[in-house]
């Protein structure tokens, strides 16, 4: 395989692996300290826990979408590009 | 690295408007729309006063329904809920249909969610326009100040955007990644099988036997889970390196059986499920901020 070609999958390979390893990072935080504090709420106040618990899923959706862009870019450079 | 992530080919082209093709998805959501009608036929047929049986769950799915629209639209909106419902059932069937596997699920197709997502702008489009008239809904865009023009003119693109592409990213970036790791899990087994057989069927054998006593051992004495597994495991794999040394039967990938089915239950049927609760309660939230306030006045 000549040296082009070979660049070439290594520029992906790192493409898919930097553009997946950031962008996890935002979600991971944002879902982290969402799931904190319906925690906190849900210790508090542990009669609301069902309604808390739907909001967080939803909310910790939400915030996934993030990753999820950066997951699919990922994929399109490792299978498409 | 050969792992085969493809599209949704296409079946058939019908000729006629330059050719519409018929796709896996195209297929699969006709069989979820299908699916849903017969359901909700024969489910709503001869309902008795007291419920027996099947029509308690439906009227408990029904219900769980028409109050997630009424919470998230309020009272007087409660009139969305059939079509909130056929948006709900009509994903969550749509990504479990895949699990069947020989047909890939519909929302595993760009051109599905995002024709649901341009489908809840028209709706509201239309709600704006028949609420303010077609100037109060351009005169809306420079809400609050002039200068918020091309943001508000961006956000109105970009939400219809991300929601499709959340639930796709979800189910299409599962569906790889159980794909991925159903490749591995098969790589492997075919380098452990070519490893057992290589040196002759010796090695298989003494591995089948003592898989065998293990097992038995393991089950007679109520040893702990572990080493029955361990025993089973080494069963199997003495089994089919045996088969394979002979030449009777070579390269079944008995390692990828159980382990990539417990994450596709996390990948299809879990996120599955979350990604239409979050996309039909998104498009709840945003009908219902299109829609007209209740006049109070109207209702005594």
């Amino acid at each position: 395989m000549e040296l082009a070609a070979a660049i070439a999958i290594a520029g992906k390979a790192l493409g898919a692996g930097l553009c997946m390893g950031i962008g996890a990072i935002g979600p991971a935080v944002g879902e982290g300290n969402a799931v904190g504090h319906a925690l906190d709420g849900m210790a508090r106040q542990p009669e609301a826990a069902g309604n808390l618990r739907t909001n967080m899923i939803l909310g910790c959706a939400i915030t996934e979408t993030t990753g999820i862009y950066s997951l699919l870019i990922a994929f399109l450079i490792l299978f498409t590009l | 690295m050969n792992v085969s992530v493809d599209g949704a080919f296409v079946y058939f082209i019908i000729p006629i408007f330059g050719g519409i093709p018929i796709t896996q998805t195209t297929v699969s959501s006709f069989l979820v729309t299908l699916l849903l009608i017969t359901a909700s036929i024969r489910l709503g047929k001869n309902l008795q006063k007291r419920p027996t049986g099947i029509q308690v769950l439906v009227e408990k799915g029904v219900g769980m329904i028409y109050d997630l629209t009424t919470s998230a639209m309020g009272e007087h909106n409660a009139h969305w809920a059939p079509f909130m419902g056929t948006i709900f059932l009509s994903s969550i069937c749509g990504s479990l249909i895949g699990l069947t596997g020989f047909l890939r699920s519909s929302t595993a197709d760009l051109s599905c969610t995002l024709t649901w997502s341009i489908m809840v702008s028209v709706i509201i489009w239309y709600n704006n326009i028949k609420a303010n008239g077609f100037v109060g809904w351009l005169k809306g865009f420079t809400e609050p100040v002039a200068v918020m023009t091309p943001m508000n003119l961006i956000s109105e693109v970009a939400q219809p955007m991300s929601m499709a592409f959340r639930h796709f990213g979800n189910v299409a970036g599962g569906g790889v990644i159980t794909t991925i790791i159903y490749t591995a899990f098969s790589m492997l087994s075919a380098l452990v099988l070519n490893l057992i057989s290589a040196s002759g069927w010796a090695v298989g054998a003494v591995l089948l036997v003592v898989g065998a006593l293990l097992l038995i051992f393991a089950v007679l004495k109520k040893k702990k889970l572990s080493l029955k597994i361990l025993g089973a495991v080494s069963l199997l794999l003495g089994l089919f390196g045996l088969l394979q040394a002979l030449g009777i039967l070579s390269d079944v990938p008995i390692l990828s059986f159980g382990i990539p089915a417990v994450l596709s239950c996390y990948f299809d049927i879990f996120s599955g499920f979350v990604q239409a609760l979050v996309f039909t309660l998104l498009t709840m939230v945003y009908i219902a901020g299109s829609l007209p306030e209740p006049q109070e006045n109207a209702q005594a």
